[in-house]
């Protein structure tokens, strides 16, 4: 039997099928209460306290976060849950005094480039809204190739036309210890096993590919149908079954024979020692990065466009505060409980060696390899069939829910903060709408181009990190300068939100770069300052010749 | 590290904890909000502080 068969059977696949079908069907028939722009980008405005918790959890916890949690958890161990801690802290600390978020949604607008025309001007509004599409659509390139990897290992569709059992080694690159006396047919018994070895890799790259395509298909189809409104009635369902699927992952973690907490934590404690626990001990992350978390952290909460969204579509500001304070525990369980999957994944397979050779070619004290398929091999491996069904619809649902949040609010900016800006002119709804889903089905389209073409980084986190922080270095400066600082000008607006781009080129550096988290914590953190530098100096050598408009006149 | 491992034990059972039991009052009353979001966009109505936006220059259908 090969290394990747899991538990996932024909009836987890038939409540797959037909939990995808009803999402899908529920997005499309909303779509009669969209009768204007503000329906459609906005539900109207009119979201209730606990249905905006569970949209704001329900965006946050997308697979691809499942997924580059396991993966970080995998590698670095329980350290990574720092993550979770900071996203809580800062949840509860805009929960409890409403900074930024209660003003942001007394303003009513739809987007958070609308903000920067109010208080600096209609250029700012432009280069703010390309800027955080660009960093929204560059962010977003691996949501659907992780997601489609997570169900390819999940289901044993990544086992399909596996033959043999992978016995040293598995890079293509790499050829097996070859038993044969005579040196010929070693060799061709090592190519032999080389050429089965890259077969392999392309069909399950070719699977993944092929799962990808489907699940876009889908979310486009009720994303453009419904707009808004199917974007937060089915992120409700998907919140549904995402409590549940993570409960039963905790569950069957915490209480298999072979995993539970003590054995977990002993595993790790034995192979990685105080860095795996940790996160500022030598070998772990480190105080810049951690540093550098932190800032991220509160600058994505209050200005990443789909988080924010929930600011702006809550019923009220007393809503909007309210839905960061009872989502604060979702911040931490949406980085921690996937971390605990790969924790748990490196203690399960510490305990075969199949999977150990497959996993750490160098031992368990060595560098990991195929991070991203452990944590869905091992839940695939130990919830049983039929509740894995569930589960994995659960996690289809939080990758269903996250892009169908960002293709809305990357096309909403886009439409409303490039393109309408640009005409001069206010649109109608009508063309908002028409726009809004032509773009959508345009993102859709880069998404699959870019998921085929772009190599997984060793560190996805990172990449996540560093394509946000092109446009949140600039914004957060320019959001709370413009709300706290009457002096702050367009000028030093502009400055600040082009000192962002500064982080694009490190998208594109090798992986001893991007997989530093020294390096990447100094290049973050200095990215933001940088941001606030130019954002002063500019403000002071060049103000506004009108007066600046006080936070509560900003308003349209 | 046992300092550190009682650490993560904690934050774990209270993080998930609090996560789980907020989620059991957010199904019930997500639904009733829900019921409340679809009543108002069907009746065309006007949620406190919602429905009104720049942009929008066209009376709902």
């Amino acid at each position: 039997m090969s290394i990747f068969a899991t538990n996932f059977t024909a009836l987890d696949w038939w409540i797959v099928a037909v939990y995808l079908c009803a999402i899908g069907a529920l997005g499309v028939w909303v779509n009669r209460y969209v009768h204007s722009v503000a329906d459609y980008m906005v539900a109207g405005r009119s979201a209730g306290p606990a249905l905006n918790v569970a949209t704001f959890v329900a965006t946050g916890l997308c697979l691809v976060t499942i997924m580059y949690s396991a993966i970080d958890g995998f590698n670095r161990g329980f350290a990574y849950m720092i993550l979770g801690v900071i996203g809580m802290a800062i949840g509860l600390f805009i929960g409890s005094t409403g900074f930024v978020v209660r003003r942001l949604r007394a303003a009513k607008l739809t987007t958070l480039p609308e903000y920067f025309q109010l208080r600096y001007s209609r250029r700012v509004r432009v280069v703010a809204g390309v800027i955080c599409a660009l960093a929204g659509i560059l962010n977003m390139g691996l949501f659907p190739k992780m997601g489609a990897t997570f169900i390819t290992y999940a289901t044993g569709l990544g086992s399909a036309g596996v033959t043999h059992i992978v016995v040293e080694g598995d890079a293509p690159d790499r050829a097996p210890v070859a038993k044969a006396a005579d040196p010929a047919q070693s060799a061709r018994i090592a190519e032999e096993h080389m050429a089965r070895q890259r077969a392999t890799l392309a069909r399950q790259e070719l699977t993944v590919n092929i799962v990808m395509t489907i699940i876009l298909a889908i979310v486009l189809l009720y994303t453009v149908t419904g707009g808004m409104v199917a974007v937060i009635v089915t992120d409700y369902t998907q919140f549904v079954l995402l409590a549940l699927g993570l409960g039963l992952g905790v569950f069957y973690c915490l209480t298999r024979p072979e995993l539970g907490w003590g054995k977990i934590t002993a595993s790790w404690q034995a192979y990685r020692g105080e860095a795996a626990f940790n996160p500022l001990a030598a070998g772990s992350y480190g105080g810049f990065w951690v540093a550098w978390m932190l800032v991220h952290f509160a600058a994505a909460a209050l200005c990443w466009a789909p988080e924010a969204s929930r600011t702006l579509t809550a019923r009220d500001p007393e809503t909007a505060r309210r839905t960061f304070l009872y989502g604060s525990p979702g911040q931490f369980i949406r980085l921690a409980i996937p971390a605990l999957f790969g924790i748990a994944a490196f203690c399960f397979i510490s305990q075969n060696q199949e999977l150990a050779r497959h996993f750490f070619p160098e031992g368990l004290r060595g560098k990991g390899v195929h991070a991203d398929q452990a944590a869905p091999l091992l839940l695939g491996k130990i919830i049983p069939a039929g509740l894995l069904g569930l589960v994995l619809a659960g996690m289809v649902s939080a990758l269903m829910s996250t892009h169908d949040s960002y293709f809305m609010c990357w096309a909403s900016v886009i439409a409303r903060d490039v393109i309408a800006p640009l005409r001069g002119r206010e649109l109608s709804d009508r063309e908002q709408i028409r726009i809004t889903r032509i773009i959508i089905v345009c993102i859709g389209v880069f998404l699959l181009v870019w998921g085929v073409w772009y190599k997984l980084p060793d560190s996805v986190w990172n990449y996540m990190a560093v394509t946000g922080s092109v446009y949140l270095c600039g914004a957060i400066v320019i959001l709370i300068g413009g709300m706290y600082w009457k002096r702050a000008s367009s000028a030093g607006a502009l400055a600040g939100l082009l000192g962002g781009l500064a982080s694009v080129p490190i998208v594109f550096l090798p992986d001893w770069f991007t997989g530093s988290t020294v390096l990447m914590g100094q290049c973050g953190l200095g990215n933001y300052a940088l941001c606030a530098v130019l954002f002063i100096v500019f403000s002071w050598l060049f103000p506004d010749k009108r007066p600046a408009a006080a936070p509560a006149e900003a308003q349209p | 590290m046992s300092g550190w491992v009682t650490f993560w034990k904690w934050a774990c059972i209270v993080g998930m904890g609090s996560f789980f039991a907020m989620a059991l009052l957010v199904i019930p009353f997500g639904a009733r909000d829900i019921a409340r979001l679809f009543r108002d966009l069907g009746s065309g109505g006007q949620p406190p502080g919602g429905r009104q936006q720049p942009g929008s220059n066209e009376r709902p259908a």
